[in-house]
């Protein structure tokens, strides 16, 4: 099973959105979402993640499986990883990049998962997480993709990923769209 | 996270600790523990993790708890989880204070570095429950520094501040937690009744104790499932009929085979009652 894990922080909200909404409710490679939240907004930010989008929209428990045909946002205040056996696992532990969660932890859990089944995209973001994740994915077989920075709202994220050697591909973000449409 | 660390040197790490100090070191979630085993690694300014396993298998038994401490997860935020203290406070604590009791058994079972014991003892004390409360805290290096006091990082400081302010209200913040010197230091005098005692990764039965109440909050998340299983098993047994457990908010007990013992109590915090058969 491939696996699409997706970054981002300030100005990618509306980029994911534009995703989630662009998918054919028959897309079945589970996508995981990891954007910087406010630690306190529990429910809101997913219920407005979720407005129009094709595909059901879960915040995983611990342990909970990796289904095909979903898609997953990190909870607020919980790192999220992938385990073996196609499971999530959250943690509790100190931020990383001044995060929780982090973009990083989970994109080298999906690197060490899922090899090269690993799709990351980093998306717009004001600071350097996803940045080592994403070169671990990248070197461990993963295909990765920045959005391109001139489209970026902030481009720190994705420069610093470019930055890296990490990235397989800089795309718009219908590039992005149809990259993930072409992998289903 | 400079090293990159395979699954298999990871498993060789965890099999070195079990091998030394056997506690159920061999069923702890992999990712995470991976993410721990790489911050040991900087710390201790090792570059290969069979450095790491060659020195644990070394050990001497003097530096168990310092390893311990480094490997295992600690608590991050005091009154982590507003929402969960207050919902505590409204399911359990204020119907017990109305039925006339005046505190109740509980066992902090998981290795908190402090935070979560304070904050149950900050809000029995809070509740009046406190001091006619028994209260055991197990870890697997039993915390009694801890009696020392609290020292919130100054780095978090702000969040702490604003969780207690969120559950205990200003007043009894200050009273507590009040800042001096840019530090905030949480007073020893809460936990002075506190039992400390050992107690494994995969928990070993209190002989003879019943409890009203068990937080294991953001804790079967660092294990896998046979551990976590057992552990929910042993403390489903531990607590009376009716009595409560209370796990993360990121927890579900339906991912267990023992989260059938269980009824639902509050579950967007994750509170549960243990049925009465």
């Amino acid at each position: 099973m491939r696996l699409i894990a997706i970054g981002g922080s300030a100005g990618s909200f509306h980029v994911v959105q534009h995703i989630l909404r662009s998918l054919p409710s028959s897309y079945m490679c589970p996508i995981l979402l990891c954007l910087h939240r406010p630690k306190d907004v529990r429910s809101g930010f997913k219920k407005a993640l979720s407005i129009r989008a094709t595909l059901p929209l879960v915040e995983p428990s611990d342990k909970d499986p990796i289904v095909p045909g979903h898609v997953y946002l990190a909870p607020s205040n919980y790192h999220l990883y992938v385990e073996l056996g196609h499971r999530f696992a959250l943690s509790t532990e100190d931020m990383v990049n001044h995060s929780r969660p982090s973009i990083d932890l989970l994109f080298c859990s999906v690197a060490r998962v899922y090899r090269e089944r690993a799709v990351g995209i980093i998306l717009s973001g004001a600071n350097r997480d996803g940045a080592l994740g994403l070169l671990r994915l990248h070197r461990n077989g993963g295909y990765a993709i920045a959005q391109r920075p001139e489209d970026c709202a902030v481009s720190t994220m994705v420069e610093a990923a470019v930055e890296q050697g990490a990235v397989d591909a800089t795309l718009s973000v219908d590039g992005i769209v149809e990259y993930i449409k072409s992998i289903a | 996270m400079e090293y990159d660390l395979g699954v298999s040197q990871v498993r060789r790490v965890l099999a070195a600790l079990e091998s030394r100090w056997p506690e159920g070191f061999d069923d702890c979630a992999l990712m995470s523990f991976t993410h721990r085993v790489q911050r040991v690694m900087d710390y201790l300014g090792i570059r290969a993790a069979e450095q790491l396993e060659e020195r644990i298998l070394c050990a001497p038994e003097s530096s168990y708890a310092e390893l311990v401490s480094l490997l295992l997860p600690r608590t991050t935020e005091l009154f982590r989880d507003p929402d969960f203290w207050k919902a505590l406070r409204h399911e359990v604590l204020v119907p017990l204070r109305e039925r006339g009791g005046d505190g109740l058994c509980v066992w902090v079972a998981g290795f908190d570095s402090g935070e979560e014991l304070y904050s149950l003892c900050l809000l029995l004390a809070s509740e009046g429950l406190l001091d006619g409360s028994s209260i055991v805290a197990s870890h697997l290096v039993p915390h009694d520094w801890l009696r020392e006091g609290l020292v919130l990082p100054s780095r978090r400081q702000k969040i702490d501040i604003a969780n207690a302010e969120s559950v205990l209200g200003e007043s009894l913040r200050v009273k507590y937690c009040a800042s001096a010197d840019g530090e905030c230091v949480l007073p020893g005098s809460l936990v002075s009744s506190v039992h400390f005692a050992k107690q494994s990764i995969r928990f070993v039965a209190w002989e003879d104790r019943l409890f009203h109440l068990v937080l294991c909050r953001n804790h079967l998340l660092y294990y896998g499932l046979s551990c976590s299983n057992a552990n929910l098993e042993l403390m489903a047994s531990q607590l009376v009929a009716g009595g409560v457990l209370a796990v993360g908010i990121g927890e579900d007990l339906v991912n267990y085979q023992n989260g059938s013992k269980f009824t639902v109590l509050n579950e967007r915090e994750s509170l549960y009652r243990k049925l009465r058969l």
